[in-house]
């Protein structure tokens, strides 16, 4: 019936514009971005989209009925049909077909698939919008968007904190009432959002290599998890490879951020080791990382490889385990593990080595399923770029991560569905109201995190708390 | 007939400061403009434009932008600015002759505007967007007077709304204001050097750098820059004061915009595409509104020597939406590309070092190790060895670089320092070598 009534379509449509003869295609469509046999949440906005030829109309199809039309290569969907088709299909696999028009002639491409899952995804997504040059920044900010349409807002820029440098924005268990964010260089800090109060924390102490860089909270939400690190910058003399990030020294500590206090233990601060990338488990009990043999020269940088370790926490008694147990030894580097909020799964990322897979070509992401020890590959989701800075969606059944495919140099929000039975999908880019719009953008989204809600302060917010210059400041415990 | 001759002053006036004005920019002032098209990447996408409308002002930015793609050209620059100027001080004039009836007065107030805006102008870093800024509201201020004769109701609205407008779009005139300053002659000396490296005008470039009579180490750079453009650095080399070559110079958050451009060009000619291409991104960061068309040219170009094809197509894409860059976009992808840069191919850096910083004499070895025959990052060895009065490094990169490839020194320069050496070990005792 579906094929009978896109015949019918396409008998009408070369009748009634000009007679254009009507091509079967056998290429697959060109189109940006690849939007082609992806599952998409039944709450995301309009995937709008280009062809990448001279198409001067698109029409869209789905199982047989027009659902977009653009005047040129570009076709952009109009937000209430679209919400109206996905309700419409919800929990379905719809056929897509795309009829192109060109100067002489249309061009009827090969079908493909979209399937509409009930599962959404958390609606605000917060990232940092920088340029892939980290030692100069300008007009730099964290951004806040929402993925059910096409609505964003900045709600830290660099001219509101003092030309400071900003990055990672974090929640706790994607609540919007209770995040983090840094603010870099001389009078930053973190800033700590707990239900839309700011507060400036200064969370280093004098035995700390550097304040706190890489972190996560505790599902309770009075600890956080973070690394301490000396990070040096480098450079690689081969063309493809452009900039290497590495540590020298680098510790894990835990902060209470009632009591001011940071709390450590010589396994996650051993001066012979690095380690980094903390997250504590969903249930608090344990903590997660990356450690690796400190190096004592550059020419030792590719024997840099990380593990994935784990040790226990009690967070009432503030006090860590006894051992730390290795749990993953991938033969290469892993960084970044991420714990579905369910404890199924935890998301990694592998690179040949060192600490920065978003300058690592051949960064890919695994997927541990911890009660099965089983270690997916995720062909279908990674590519022939980096693919890292992961974070999960509430329901677990979603993960976001920053991908470098396409040009290699910017970083994109890709969205990755993983269904019941464990298995990935095909992830899709976050669409944008105008379909060139990641051809003309000249920023990486760095670091992309879900919220289930929007974030109860902005930019302005930001602004006072550091004119308050108020700071709360931490210390070890009495004793220690 | 003596009064015919009177009504006509002002309008002589205006043509001859029009004239003097033009004159000035065009032949004193041109680089400045070529400038300004460079610090923005004007795109025909409505993406692009429709983003316009989030800024202050967006209307004056908006003309601005557009108006200042199209400085690229020879010419443009100077005879569109005095042109926005003229029909400026025409819309003052008009609209103050209609209040006051004063015809002089009119002219007057109309010219010191124009002369204001032209003196803003000394600053390269004035944009377009002042110029259409004032431009917009004058217009509407203009169009306000055609009602002076109707009802008060009908004035009232018509002011009301121009004035909404005037703040909405115009920023009252006041957006990207400018300040007095008189000429920048050095600034323009640099842009002139800058500019005509860019182009290829190398003999062109040696002959104004030789005229100056004060050489800044950026345009010292540049003159070296040509000369080895041209093969001759060593013959070169002492020839402007004081002698900076580069290779001296690291670039981070501290340096200015010009030594990060300056780097971008080093690096692309010693076929260091990794650091040419950190330069060019960190000289388009330091650019208004992050964005520099040259940089991005140029980030296409380091791309498509590297072999990057996805990278490459990235700014070629967004060349394909300029007016000016896109013709030479369609004419380099990936797999076709002109001389140039195919020349540059045969330099590029295959085996992979990973080096803590952008330290010179690092980068040159490393270049002359995968290709000991880029005589010009030879020669910037060896010449910043003697610029450092280091006679042993001097030799012992003779003696590992230049030797194996070219045999004996022909370069005058390098004799003498061979000469040097050998007198200084005679004397000496082979000490150097025992070094």
């Amino acid at each position: 019936m579906k094929h009978i009534l896109w015949l019918v379509g396409l008998l009408l449509l070369s009748a009634c514009s000009q007679q254009k003869e009507v091509k079967q295609s056998m290429e697959q469509v060109p189109m940006y971005p690849d939007y082609t046999d992806v599952t998409i949440p039944v709450n995301i906005a309009p995937l709008n989209f280009l062809l990448r030829d001279s198409a001067c109309g698109i029409e869209v199809y789905a199982d047989g009925q027009l659902i977009g039309e653009g005047d040129d290569h570009r076709l952009t969907f109009d937000e209430d049909d679209w919400k109206e088709f996905l309700q419409k299909h919800v929990g379905n696999e719809v056929e897509i077909r795309i009829l192109a028009e060109y100067e002489n002639h249309k061009k009827a491409y090969p079908a493909f698939r979209w399937h509409i899952v009930a599962d959404s995804l958390d609606p605000y997504l917060t990232y940092r919008l920088i340029e892939p040059d980290y030692e100069v920044y300008n007009k730099l900010e964290l951004q806040e968007r929402c993925i059910e349409n096409f609505e964003q807002r900045s709600f830290c820029d660099h001219e509101r904190v003092g030309n400071r440098c900003m990055n990672c924005h974090t929640y706790s268990n994607q609540d919007a009432n209770l995040s983090m964010m840094y603010v870099r260089g001389e009078g930053g800090g973190a800033v700590l959002n707990r239900n839309g109060e700011l507060s400036l924390l200064d969370i280093k102490t004098e035995e700390m290599v550097s304040g706190s860089v890489y972190f996560g909270f505790h599902p309770e939400g009075k600890h956080i998890v973070f690394s301490s690190n000396v990070i040096i910058p480098a450079f690689h003399s081969a063309e493809s490879k452009r900039l290497e990030v590495f540590d020298t020294k680098s510790d894990v500590y835990v902060a209470d951020l009632t009591d001011c206090k940071v709390l450590s233990s010589p396994l996650l601060a051993d001066s012979m080791q690095l380690e980094t990338f903390p997250t504590f488990s969903p249930d608090g009990t344990s903590i997660y990382f990356c450690s690796a043999n400190r190096i004592q020269s550059l020419d030792e940088l590719e024997s840099l490889q990380y593990v994935m370790c784990r040790i226990s926490f009690d967070a009432a008694s503030g006090e860590f385990g006894e051992q730390v147990d290795t749990l993953l030894k991938a033969g290469s580097s892993v960084c970044h593990p991420r714990i579905s909020p369910d404890g199924r799964y935890l998301l990694y990322t592998v690179q040949d080595y060192g600490t920065f897979p978003i300058w690592h070509r051949e960064a890919d992401l695994r997927m541990l399923d911890l009660e099965t020890g089983e270690v997916d590959s995720l062909s279908v989701v990674n590519s022939n770029r980096s693919d890292t800075y992961h974070s999960w969606s509430s329901n677990s059944r979603w993960f976001v991560f920053a991908s470098k495919r396409d040009d290699g140099l910017y970083g994109k929000p890709y969205f990755c569905y993983v269904d019941r039975a464990g298995k990935a999908h095909k992830p899709f880019v976050l669409p944008q109201e105008y379909p060139d719009f990641y051809d003309n953008n000249l920023k990486s989204f760095n670091v992309p995190e879900l919220g289930r809600g929007s974030l109860p302060f902005d930019a302005e917010d930001v602004k006072k708390l550091f004119e308050t210059k108020k700071r709360f400041s931490f210390s070890l415990p009495e004793g220690q | 007939m003596k009064k015919n001759i009177i009504s006509i002053i002002p309008y002589i006036l205006v043509l001859v400061w029009a004239v003097v004005a033009w004159w000035f920019f065009q032949f004193h002032y041109e680089y400045s403009f070529y400038y300004k098209e460079q610090n923005q990447l004007f795109l025909w996408s409505q993406d692009y434009v429709m983003d316009y409308l989030d800024r202050p002002a967006w209307a004056a930015q908006l003309a601005g932008d557009f108006i200042t793609q199209f400085f690229y050209y020879t010419y443009v620059g100077a005879a569109v600015f005095v042109g926005l100027l003229l029909v400026t001080g025409d819309l003052t004039r008009r609209a103050l002759q209609r209040i006051t009836g004063c015809k002089w007065l009119s002219f007057g107030a109309a010219l010191v505007l124009m002369s204001v805006l032209a003196v803003f102008n000394f600053n390269p870093d004035y944009r377009m967007a002042g110029v259409m800024s004032v431009l917009g509201v004058v217009a509407l201020v203009y169009l306000c007077t055609l009602f002076l004769s109707f009802r008060w109701w009908i004035k009232g609205s018509v002011a009301v709304v121009a004035l909404v407008l005037a703040g909405w779009m115009f920023g009252f005139g006041a957006s990207g204001i400018g300040k007095f300053s008189k000429p920048y002659q050095e600034i323009e000396d640099y842009l002139a050097v800058d500019n005509l490296y860019y182009f290829g005008n190398y003999g062109e470039l040696a002959e104004r750098v030789l005229r100056m009579e004060k050489v800044s180490p950026v345009i010292s750079c540049y003159y070296y820059m040509a000369m080895a453009q041209n093969g001759i650095l060593p013959q070169a080399l002492g020839n402007v004061e004081p002698v900076d070559l580069g290779t001296l110079l690291h670039i981070g958050p501290e340096s200015t915009i010009q030594e990060m451009k300056l780097m971008n060009e080093f690096y692309f000619l010693l076929g260091d595409m990794t650091l040419a291409e950190r330069a060019a991104l960190l000289g388009c960061v330091s650019s208004p509104n992050n964005r520099n068309v040259r940089m991005i040219k140029r980030l296409a170009e380091v791309n498509l020597v590297a072999g990057d094809e996805e990278a490459a197509m990235k700014y070629l894409r967004l060349l394909d939406k300029t007016w000016a860059y896109r013709k030479w976009a369609k004419q380099n992808r990936p797999g076709r590309m002109n001389a140039r840069l195919e020349a540059k191919k045969a330099f590029a850096c295959k085996e992979d070092k990973v080096r803590l910083n952008d330290h010179c004499r690092v980068v040159l070895m490393g270049l002359l190790e995968t290709n000991p025959n880029n005589k010009i990052a030879l020669d910037y060895l060896l010449c910043t060895d003697i610029l450092v009065k280091e006679l042993g490094t001097f030799y012992q990169d003779y003696i590992t670089y230049y030797l194996p490839v070219y045999g004996e020194a022909k370069e005058p320069v390098y004799q003498e320092m061979l000469r040097m050496k050998k007198e200084y070990d005679e004397s000496n005792g082979n000490e150097l070598d025992k070094q």
